[in-house]
């Protein structure tokens, strides 16, 4: 049975390579999907390598008891892209927006996977489904929200809709993400209810 | 703040897409409030799994040979366990070059391959370490200076790139490239530095079959500068770089 990340992480902490590479693996490619869009193909490596020197460095104050390690790490990586986004113009973050959009409402890419991707396939492939069952307004808030850091006046003022609505599209897409994976709700209910 | 205000709030906080006002005011009802954070903690983990999501349906697929230099940062004094001894960081630094250089195929031969460098005996670490310590001290240091070169033909993410390093202290400069086809018979890509109107052959770079390659050149001056950097594709040596310019940087520094 693999080691959770959590475990990994504790592994990390006390400098243990084997398990750094093992969380490499395990999240090296959500982080490059992520950071091609906000940075750039040139850069989105150095980014990806700055943010692993960073868990070397600080993998001890991870705690468990607060969080899994994917809430706490992605944290560290969203709080240094959304750093990246904010030097450009509104109109550049919306157009990372809708890449990211535009990705999600795709079908699940299908290629030979290799084995490094196997983990995060496994992990992302199940919400992916859940994302591009969503309303494309309601993915749509949650990624200019979640990947690109506008809150949700900003929102609604670059699309031009009330706050209300803004608020409610977050919500119910949420809702219905948390009812999808938790395997509670029907998973038509996300391609029905519109905000 | 009462709960039945916070609840329709938990997904947007979750998100980071509260404004100031009302983070702070639900983060005071947090501090206090066990079943919300209960409640919170649910939605922060989809949060979290949403570049997962991304990744997912991608077709960007991140280069392997990433693996290998994030293991050569590690090795500069980074590592949480700072009690290891010297010469552990030297094997690790050694083995994570040796990779860089040779081999882009990691896979978990990592931990091996650490053993295998540690039992490296003395003689051939002082014969690796001058040069490949001098390719940390560059490439990773807070004053680096960093040049990106680019593809002149290939716009797409799967060019050919590679970075110039040097530093502002030092003489050394560093050159690393990634993604380049073996060379016709005959030809060798090499590195041609411009300064102050001068353009000097740097070196040639031997891509190995994953097409990466890294050379090491001492500038006569400390700190160099320069106005561009050219990979050329040409037969080996020469006084001036060919035409054929694969990958290339301009700028001021």
């Amino acid at each position: 049975m693999s080691p959770s990340d959590e475990e990994l992480a504790r592994l990390v902490a006390e400098g243990d390579l084997d398990a750094f590479g093992q969380l490499y693996d395990r999240y090296s490619q959500r982080l490059h999907s992520w950071s091609i869009h906000v940075v750039g193909t040139d850069r989105a490596e150095d980014v990806i390598q700055e943010l692993f020197l960073r868990l070397w460095a600080s993998a001890g104050q991870f705690d468990p008891g607060r969080g899994s390690f994917a809430a706490w790490f992605m944290a560290i990586t969203r709080h240094h892209l959304i750093g990246e986004l904010r030097k450009r113009s509104l109109r550049e973050r919306v157009r990372v927006a809708t890449e990211i959009e535009a990705v999600l409402s795709r079908a699940v890419a299908g290629e030979p996977d290799p084995a490094e991707y196997a983990v995060t396939r496994e992990s992302g492939e199940e919400l992916a489904g859940a994302l591009r069952n969503l309303p494309k307004e309601q993915r749509e808030a949650l990624v200019l929200a979640y990947f690109v850091g506008l809150s949700q006046s900003a929102i609604a003022r670059e699309l031009g809709i009330p706050l209300g609505t803004v608020k409610k599209r977050v919500r119910l897409g949420m809702q219905k993400l948390k009812t999808r994976l938790a395997g509670r709700g029907d998973p038509k209910t996300g391609q029905e209810t519109r905000a | 703040m009462e709960c039945a205000e916070v609840i329709d709030q938990l997904e947007g906080y979750a998100l980071g897409a509260l404004d100031r006002d009302e983070a702070t005011a639900l983060a005071r009802h947090l501090a206090g409030c066990e079943s919300c954070r209960r409640e919170l903690r649910r939605y922060e983990e989809i949060a979290a799994a949403l570049p997962a999501a991304v990744a997912s349906a991608s077709q960007l697929r991140l280069h392997p040979s990433l693996r290998n230099r994030v293991l050569l940062g590690l090795s500069r004094g980074r590592n949480p366990a700072s009690s290891w001894p010297q010469y552990l960081w030297r094997s690790v630094a050694v083995a994570a070059l040796v990779l860089l250089a040779g081999s882009l195929v990691w896979g978990w031969q990592l931990k091996a391959q650490l053993v295998h460098e540690q039992q490296v005996n003395a003689e051939m670490m002082g014969k690796l370490t001058r040069y490949q310590l001098t390719v940390f001290e560059v490439v990773d240091s807070p004053v680096t200076v960093k040049r990106g070169l680019r593809s002149t033909v290939d716009p797409s993410s799967n060019a050919p790139y590679g970075k110039v390093f040097s530093r502002t202290d030092q003489n050394d400069v560093v050159a690393m490239v990634n993604r380049l086809p073996q060379p016709p018979a005959a030809e060798v890509y090499q590195l041609w530095l411009t300064s102050d109107g001068q353009t000097t052959l740097a070196g040639p770079l031997e891509v190995d079959k994953d097409g990466f390659a890294y050379l090491v050149y001492r500038d006569s001056r400390r700190g160099p500068t320069y106005q561009q950097a050219i990979v050329t594709l040409q037969p080996l040596g020469g006084a001036t770089p060919s035409t054929n310019v694969v990958l290339i940087w301009q700028g001021s520094r």
